[in-house]
């Protein structure tokens, strides 16, 4: 069915990351290449564009977008349906909640840390909602449709509350949140890239240790027993680390649809279904993405910036239009 | 050898299974057989462990069906279900891989051969999602059985849930047969649901019959499949003849 092998089409994604990594780190406001480099002694001009902004937001952009498109696999393969994406059980709208609350609220920061408040803020929405699933996923025959349907009440009732703190913002405050619901990788600095980074390493490399539960859970619950897996850990282990991922996405760079819905879709098309391959694909698809995206983001209306969460639905929507409408049967 | 003793179990307030005893045999082929929402399913589901009775016990090989860890009751205990669908593109390959989960290495050589023996090499490379529903089952029963493939110092059970449902003639009788066979040549004992009775009296040692929760009959398919039985619990008009070539019965409906 795969006329090339999963290894060597991972082999061939890494490549291209790399290779679109350097280009990355190229383009921009200020232009960077060797010779300039070169030229311009350490530590300055260029050196300074290329270690304290292009640089960090690069690692961040790689980082996040490897990490919306695992926590999209998982949650499609948790819950055996394609369509499924991070945002399903509530948990961005939870991190929006508390952002808008955050932004509403008239007491601030201590200047530190004051840079950060989106950030603590939707780190601990995402936290709450995500240990409240959690914790109605725990009960002995929890059904997962029950789970979905609390997800969809959650989604509801934190998008009609945003609804009611948007209402009583002002101009400015409207406009604030409404550019963060955007996605925007553009305050990456290296302290939030290192936090990032030790939180999601660590989750994509267990997740990935969960693939062989991944795919017996895609023959029932029932059958996956009768295979000797224990549904019951196995389901609060992927939860926990799907909503983890989507938690720290979420709050470092907002909201950023479409990369976690799609990206385990066109892998799943090239890759196969089997997890083991799947989840490492969709980690360095998602980079890619992710990364284009954002590289178009910062350049095409340079020195200004559009938000990349348009980008990645401008771009991903036609591509897998495009794919879907080709495939026959 | 399973046993169960006074397994009951409740739903609400309904009761599916009232006291049932039964012992299974390794080595035969015992197929339970009962009308509509008898609790077969359910039943089965007791003795595969996947449900816990309200009252009652079921052991397995000596030992009660709640002190067996999972991993260590998938190696001796397979079950093909009615119907499994997949959402994703694995071919049959992969679904029948998965069957070796609970082992760490598995045997290629044991593998392919499951697969030609349920007829499923052809499929190999095809998307499982795409299979007629009688192909699906043969590649869910060569899964099965590639699951307890791997064992051989202990008695494996399996377990099946109509497994000819949706099979043509010729893939019910090669099924059956297969099953059969297998328990005679290996210390397997089968459990399985069939609505067929006439397939039931070809291929059984032992028959069930279920009926409102309880186990009204059991024995050979001589004694339980009589028409005064079968009109009793199942309330159809049919009458039994014997097979013209083998001492065993066969039913027929009247119109």
């Amino acid at each position: 069915m795969h006329c090339v092998k999963p290894p060597l089409m991972l082999i061939g994604l890494a490549i291209l990351l790399v290779m679109l990594t350097f280009f990355a780190i190229c383009v921009g406001a200020v232009p960077i290449s060797w010779p300039l480099l070169s030229q311009t002694p350490f530590n300055q001009g260029v050196w300074q564009v290329l270690l304290s902004i292009r640089l960090p937001r690069i690692a961040l952009t790689l980082l996040i977008g490897a990490a919306l498109a695992v926590s999209g696999a998982i949650m499609q393969g948790l819950f055996r349906n394609p369509l499924a994406d991070p945002g399903l059980l509530g948990v961005s709208t939870g991190a929006s909640l508390a952002v808008a609350f955050a932004i509403i609220l008239p007491f601030s920061l201590p200047a530190a840390l004051a840079l950060y408040g989106h950030v603590f803020a939707a780190f601990i929405g995402s936290l709450v909602i995500g240990l409240f699933i959690f914790s109605l996923s725990q009960p002995m025959h929890s059904s997962l449709t029950k789970l979905l349907l609390a997800g969809i009440a959650i989604n509801a009732l934190c998008g009609a509350m945003i609804g009611i703190i948007s209402y009583l913002t002002n101009e400015q405050q409207l406009r604030e949140l409404s550019l963060w619901s955007m996605g925007n990788l553009s305050h990456a600095q290296w302290p939030l890239v290192i936090g990032a980074l030790l939180v999601i390493m660590p989750t994509l490399l267990l997740s990935f240790t969960m693939a062989k539960s991944l795919n017996l859970l895609q023959l029932g619950e029932e059958e996956a027993h009768y295979l000797g897996l224990n549904i019951k850990r196995t389901k609060c282990a992927l939860l926990l680390l799907s909503a983890l991922l989507i938690a720290v996405s979420v709050s470092l760079t907002g909201i950023i649809g479409f990369v976690g819905l799609v990206v385990p879709h066109l892998i799943r098309l090239q890759f196969g279904a089997d997890h083991r391959w799947l989840l490492p694909g969709s980690a360095l698809g998602g980079a890619i993405l992710l990364l284009v995206a954002d590289t178009i983001a910062r350049t095409i209306v340079a020195p200004a910036e559009m938000p990349v969460g348009l980008l990645t639905s401008l771009l991903g929507g036609p591509y897998f239009l495009w794919l879907i409408l080709r495939q026959k049967g | 050898m399973i046993k169960a003793e006074n397994l009951c179990y409740d739903f609400g307030q309904h009761t599916l299974i009232k006291s049932v005893n039964l012992d299974l045999v390794a080595g035969q082929l015992t197929v339970l057989i009962g009308p509509n929402g008898a609790g077969k399913t359910t039943l089965l589901r007791l003795l595969t462990g996947y449900l816990q009775p309200s009252s009652g016990q079921c052991a397995l090989n000596g030992r009660n069906l709640e002190q067996w860890s999972s991993s260590a009751l998938a190696k001796v205990r397979a079950v093909m279900q009615q119907h499994t669908q997949l959402s994703f593109p694995f071919t049959v390959r992969e679904v029948v891989t998965m069957g070796a989960a609970p082992y760490r290495h598995f045997d290629q050589k044991q593998l392919d051969q499951i697969m030609q023996q349920t007829d499923c090499d052809s499929l190999q490379h095809k998307d499982y999602r795409y299979l007629s529903g009688g192909e699906q089952q043969r590649v869910q029963l060569a899964r099965a059985l590639v699951q307890l493939g791997m064992t051989s110092d202990e008695d494996r059970w399996l377990f099946l849930d109509e497994p000819t449902s949706a099979l043509d003639l010729y893939h019910q009788q090669s099924t059956l047969r297969l099953v059969k066979q297998l328990t005679k040549d290996n210390h397997l004992g089968v459990c399985c649901i069939l609505h067929d009775l006439n397939l039931a009296a070809l291929y059984a040692d032992n028959i069930l019959l279920l009926s409102g929760g309880q186990l009204v009959k059991q024995g050979t398919p001589q004694a339980v499949l009589t028409r005064e039985c079968l009109t009793r619990w199942y309330g159809a008009d049919l009458i039994t003849v014997q097979h013209p070539h083998y001492a065993l019965p066969q039913i027929h409906l009247l119109p």
